[in-house]
């Protein structure tokens, strides 16, 4: 077992120094650098470099990134060139409203996906699990940002139940504040739910087919019986990996309903960071989530082992 | 006929998903009336009682965008301006919407009867926001950095400065090297700014602007909320808002939707997908839509590398394929025919002057004549706001008179690194707010001046040096008149539009003005109307 | 205690099973025989009502005195387990991996009775010593693959017989498990049977196995019992061709009666194979493999039954020395 988190945890640190190398090459390919955002079309035609200079923008890029590199490993991910803004404050100033969008998508997402599965999976051959499909198949196909405006028109403008846009932190008045996240969490959820509903109902079929649930249904379990108690453990085994990928497609789709619904989250950073040429931010914030990613999928390998006894006794063994 | 089948095009793609977004609303209502009821109930819900509303001494207002840092030394965006300019920076004079120049932090000024020396009597009673006061040191001091910031919209009117000085705290003496009856104007604006001694060197300089304004600049929160609060020490009028609450939206869709519901009271520019909503908020009574002049013009123009480029043939015939009365679908007609470089439109220099109207045969037979028949332009284009609409429509005019156009989306900051300020291109289009005095090629403004070197034509430099230093002001007004018409002639910037942005707020706000100075959304008179 | 009437199941347009009659006495044992494809497996599920949602079943199941064939999921899930047991072929494949031994033996009890906590456990230690396992109460917090195979399928048995049943169904219970540990288990189930007077019915391809465990047996081939009777009848004087092919195909048959004298000698291939679902003869189903069909093996035997019970389907029956 520590052998096998050993190996997990330096394939992670390779995984992130790699991810780190493609988004630094990456952002010094887009055109201008945060003197031209900084300045835009009002750049004075006197020699500007001194403003490079300043700002570190003049050294080898491999110092740049060392320097980088250097900084995170000490903790510090950088301030911002234009605002000097501390990128660690400044993204935990934006971890509510990300947080609560992708948790509070978590916490819709998963549970709905579960019994939508589980519920066509039992039904597969008749004809309510299609209303099912027809549900995924919707919410797989709808963009988010459509959705989401769909979402703000109606039940923000047209019913005025909850706000259009903007956020209230948690800590200023829960309440507001989970009013604010209802239509974006709804709209992110839609797709995910959507997706892993699939997932669900694909991993409940092959579980279904199992010896052991002919089994339980011979001790005297109905079908759903069967499919709940002996079937939702045994498919959760494959959906723990899903959903860990299926957290990164959370986080994605919070960029995306940030931007609609106008909530200071990470992806918005990211977004306005990218434009704005902030690239030690955007680093830094890329860094992160990479690592927050891996980490998840790390726990996954490990969670497999609490789920599976069989996994559990394999590696005790192996050590 | 045809323009508006244009607007119809362009309106469909850029709205595409609001059309849908719209079609369904509709649909769920089951009739438009039905929906424009409901969302007067909504709207009466939100705000309780009108009574109500009218006192409250806050005003919500959403800004399209926000700056890359409060450093207004170096930072060029309008972004900066737009919410603090006027509200919470004030300069040397005041420009008026009119075109006068009044006292602001000056009293009153006195210039040489040479042109050469002004001399400012400076306010007393005046204290920045950090209860300094203000004297004629920091006067001297923001004159002297303005002179050299990065920023031209702050260091370009300093270029004939050669001293200034301050005899007493509230004497300010400046000198420059050569008459120009601008400088005066231009103190009205960016390079104007009065700040704090050594603001420069204050851990605050990206974080707040300061200044002497009405306003406080007290809380920033980045992409949430941006707060000014009245400033009870100001030495003028104070006015009637204790709080403004601008909230970043850079999405239109959301702004419009939240003005809508109740959430906002003014939004303050409306400048790409939203514009076609503008219309249903004209016929709304509860809505008060009014048009900033923009102090924008359209222009394309064209790079001073390319070998074709040189013959003015091609330049002209380029010319001659721009419709710009079609091209006013861009803005869903909020805009004005501008051939002249003139901002802002309303300069008394100005005329219909137009030397290359609209001609397509014309067009297509200089370019005969020049030996241009199979014309390729690279056209980069940024892809945020009206910029992805006009680019449809001149790549349509151009290739109906033969030219074949590669467009290629940019963003903001690649397009500037890859076209304003050099690289290799055919043709650019945007919206500036530079006067025509910046264009020369001695120090001159992007993208003819730059990369170096621009381009110099003689004629046009020899005017701009003049038109400058005339003390007459009439004499000024004539050679300036000369010198719009001859850039226009020159045909390597044509201009296409002067713009009107929409702004779009509660019917009972009032005081905002219309025409901006500097970009500034001035809310020194706002108030609540009835 | 079970009847079988004219129990037709069809998959796809295609008669699997066609059992006209088939009977098991209360406290006996019955064998069901026959090759792969054969049909027997299919018979225990139509019993136990978990065939495939396609298949349609007409006919009637009456199970002491009830039928089946009428009860719906709800209804036939307080039949099975509680008053029909059943034990499969893989024990390793069904056992619940994720689910402890003693979870899924007490499955049974939670389900049918109102026992609760304590008691439960008592119950299923003691069912755990009947299957004769070593140390119940540590076993009942181990997970299936912590066993091996014979220890699973006892566990499988332990969890089948919680909560009393009349009948057992044990298909193939033996199958993959290896010889010694299978002469275990077959003498397992024969004590079970007799002390708790439970029926068994035993589904099997070995006669050998049938033999050893049953005191009855029903042949089996393209869904029709071509044979019943008492087993030393019907392997003395097999009436069949089928039977008798399948005895000849044995040659440890019917002299010795230690288990492992003819275990293991596997039922040697009879000429030609099972035809495919949907594949099989009119008539006799077995005419196509049979050396002495002839032209009235087309048209379907009517049954010939003879003393003792002793009951088959063929128009040219005989011992296995005529085969």
């Amino acid at each position: 077992m520590l052998k096998h988190i050993f190996r997990s945890f330096f394939t992670l640190i390779f995984a992130a120094l790699v991810g780190s190398v493609v988004v630094f090459v990456l952002l010094r390919q887009l055109g201008g650098d945060v003197v031209t955002a900084m300045l835009g079309k009002e750049a004075a035609p006197i020699d500007v470099s001194y403003l490079r200079e300043e700002l570190g923008l003049n050294q080898p890029l491999i110092v740049q990134y060392l320097n980088w590199l250097g900084d995170i490993a000490r903790g510090d991910l950088g301030t911002s060139y234009a605002m000097k803004l501390d990128v660690f404050t400044e993204m935990m100033r934006r971890l509510g409203p990300t947080a609560m969008l992708t948790i509070g998508g978590l916490i819709v997402s998963v549970p709905l996906s579960l019994i939508l599965g589980t519920y066509s999976a039992i039904n597969a051959k008749k004809i309510r699990s299609g209303f099912v499909d027809v549900f995924t198949t919707v919410g797989i196909a709808v963009p988010t940002f459509w959705v989401g405006l769909l979402f703000a028109l109606l039940f923000g403008v047209r019913l005025g139940w909850l706000p259009t846009g903007g956020y209230i932190p948690f800590t200023e008045d829960p309440l507001q504040s989970i009013r604010s996240v209802i239509l974006p969490v709804a709209a992110l959820s839609l797709g995910v739910t959507s997706v892993f509903t699939r997932y669900v109902r694909t991993a409940m079929l092959d579980v279904m087919n199992e010896d052991f649930m002919r089994s339980a249904m011979a001790r005297g379990r109905t079908r759903r019986g069967a499919a709940i108690i002996h079937g939702v453990r045994n498919a959760s085994i494959p959906l723990v990996t899903v959903a860990a990928l299926q957290f990164g497609q959370l986080i994605a789709g919070a960029v995306v309903v940030e931007n609609v619904f106008v909530l200071p989250g990470i992806g918005r950073l990211i977004v306005i960071s990218t434009l704005g040429r902030e690239v030690v931010v955007v680093q830094s914030l890329a860094m992160v989530l990479m690592l927050i990613i891996l980490i998840l999928n790390f726990l996954v390998d490990i969670a497999y082992g609490f789920l599976d006894p069989r996994i559990r006794d394999k590696e005790s063994v192996d050590v | 006929m045809k323009a508006i089948q244009i607007a119809r095009k362009s309106g469909r793609r850029r709205g595409f998903a609001f059309a849908i977004v719209a079609a369904l609303a509709v649909a769920a209502c089951g009739s438009s009336d039905d929906a424009s009821e409901t969302v007067e109930d909504s709207t009466t819900e939100e705000t309780t009682a009108p009574s109500e509303e009218a006192k409250s001494t806050t005003l919500i207002v959403t800004l399209a965008q926000e700056p890359a840092s409060w450093d207004y030394y170096t930072v060029g965006a309008n972004a900066l301006r737009v919410p603090t300019f006027y509200n919470v920076s004030e300069s040397i004079v005041e420009l008026r919407p009119d075109g006068t120049i009044v006292p602001m932090l000056a009293e009153s000024w006195e210039m040489s009867a040479d042109g050469l020396v002004y001399t400012f009597k400076i306010r007393s009673g005046v204290k920045f926001h950090d209860g300094t006061d203000m004297d004629s040191a920091d006067v001297v001091y923001s004159m002297k950095i303005n002179a050299k910031s990065p920023n031209s919209k702050l260091s370009a009117p300093h270029a004939y400065v050669a001293s200034v000085t301050a005899p007493d705290a509230s004497t300010v003496v400046i000198t420059l090297k050569q008459p120009s009856s601008t400088y005066l104007k231009n103190l009205g604006m960016s390079a104007g700014y009065v700040v704090p001694e050594n603001w420069l060197d204050s851990p605050d300089l990206t974080l707040k602007v300061m200044g002497t304004g009405p306003f406080v600049f007290s809380d920033y929160k980045a992409d949430t909320t941006l707060t000014l609060t009245r400033f009870e020490d100001y030495w003028g009028a104070k006015p009637y808002f204790e709080v403004i609450d601008f909230r970043f939206i850079d999405d239109e869709t959301a702004a419009l939707n939240g003005l809508l519901a109740g959430e906002y009271d003014v939004v303050s520019k409306v400048l790409a997908e939203g514009i076609e909503r503008v219309e249903s908020f004209t016929t709304d009574s509860k809505f008060k839509v009014q048009f900033e002049s923009a102090n924008e013009n359209s222009f394309m123009w064209l790079s001073v590398k390319e070998k074709a480029f040189k013959d003015i043939r091609v330049r002209q015939a380029i010319a001659h394929a721009i419709n710009r009365e079609e091209a006013l679908a861009v803005y869903d007609n909020y805009a004005d025919v501008a051939c002249l470089l003139v901002i802002p439109d309303a300069e008394p220099y100005n005329s219909d002057y137009c030397p290359y109207p609209y001609d397509p045969e014309k067009s297509k037979a200089l370019l005969k004549e020049a030996g241009y028949e199979n014309l390729e332009i690279d056209f980069p284009f940024v892809t945020v706001a009206s910029h992805p609409f006009t680019m449809e429509v001149l790549t349509q005019q151009l290739t109906a008179v033969g030219i074949k156009v590669n467009s290629r989306g940019l963003d903001l900051n690649t397009w500037i690194a890859e076209t304003w300020t050099g690289g290799v291109y055919g043709m650019g289009e945007v919206r500036d707010s530079a006067d025509i005095l910046q264009w020369g090629c001695k120090g001159g403004r992007n993208p003819l001046g730059n990369p170096k070197p621009g381009l110099c034509i003689k004629e046009f430099e020899d005017q701009l040096a003049k038109a400058d230093a005339f003390i007459n002001y009439d004499e000024h007004l004539k050679a300036m008149n000369t010198l719009v018409k001859t850039f226009a002639d020159l045909a390597w910037v044509n201009s296409i539009a002067a713009v009107k942005v929409p702004q779009i707020m509660k019917a009972n706000v009032t005081g905002i003005p219309t025409v901006s100075i500097n970009n500034a959304f001035d809310l020194r008179t706002a108030t609540w109307g009835n | 205690m079970l009847q079988l009437r004219d129990v037709r199941v069809v998959i796809d347009g295609h008669e699997i099973i066609r059992i006209d009659e088939l009977d098991l006495a209360p406290g006996s044992r019955l064998g069901l025989v026959g090759e792969s494809g054969s049909g027997k497996t299919m018979t225990a599920k139509a019993i136990a009502g978990l065939l495939p949602d396609e298949s349609k079943v007409s006919g009637s199941v009456i199970f002491e005195g009830q039928d089946l064939l009428t009860l719906n999921d709800r209804e036939m899930s307080k039949v099975r387990g509680k008053r029909i047991g059943f034990v499969f072929q893989d024990p390793a494949r069904s056992l619940n991996p994720m689910m402890r031994i003693g979870k899924q033996v007490s499955e049974a009890i939670r389900i049918h009775s109102d026992l609760k906590g304590d008691a439960v456990t008592a119950k299923v230690i003691d069912l755990l010593h009947q299957v004769q396992l070593p140390e119940p109460e540590t076993l009942l917090r181990r997970y299936p693959h912590q066993l091996s195979g014979g220890q699973q399928q006892r566990v499988m048995i332990a969890a089948a017989i919680a909560a009393d049943p009349d009948l057992l169904i044990a298909d193939e219970p033996t199958t993959a498990l290896d010889v010694t540990v299978q002469e275990e288990i077959l003498r397992l189930l024969i004590s079970l049977s007799e002390e708790r007077k439970m029926s068994l019915m035993f589904v099997s391809h070995d006669l050998g196995v049938i033999r050893f465990v049953c005191d009855r047996v029903a042949v089996i081939y393209g869904g029709n019992i071509v044979e019943s009777g008492r087993i030393e009848d019907v392997v003395a004087h097999p009436m069949h061709r089928y039977t008798a092919a399948l005895l000849a195909a044995n040659p440890g048959m019917p002299k010795d009666d230690n288990f492992s004298a003819f275990i293991g000698k596997r039922l040697q291939t009879i000429t030609g194979s099972v035809p495919a679902v949907g594949k099989f003869p009119s008539g006799c189903r077995f005419r196509n493999r049979c050396l002495s069909a002839t032209d009235a093996c087309s048209t379907m035997p009517s049954p010939i039954t003879t003393g003792n019970d002793h009951r088959y389907l063929c128009w040219n029956p005989g011992d296995r020395g005529q085969s």
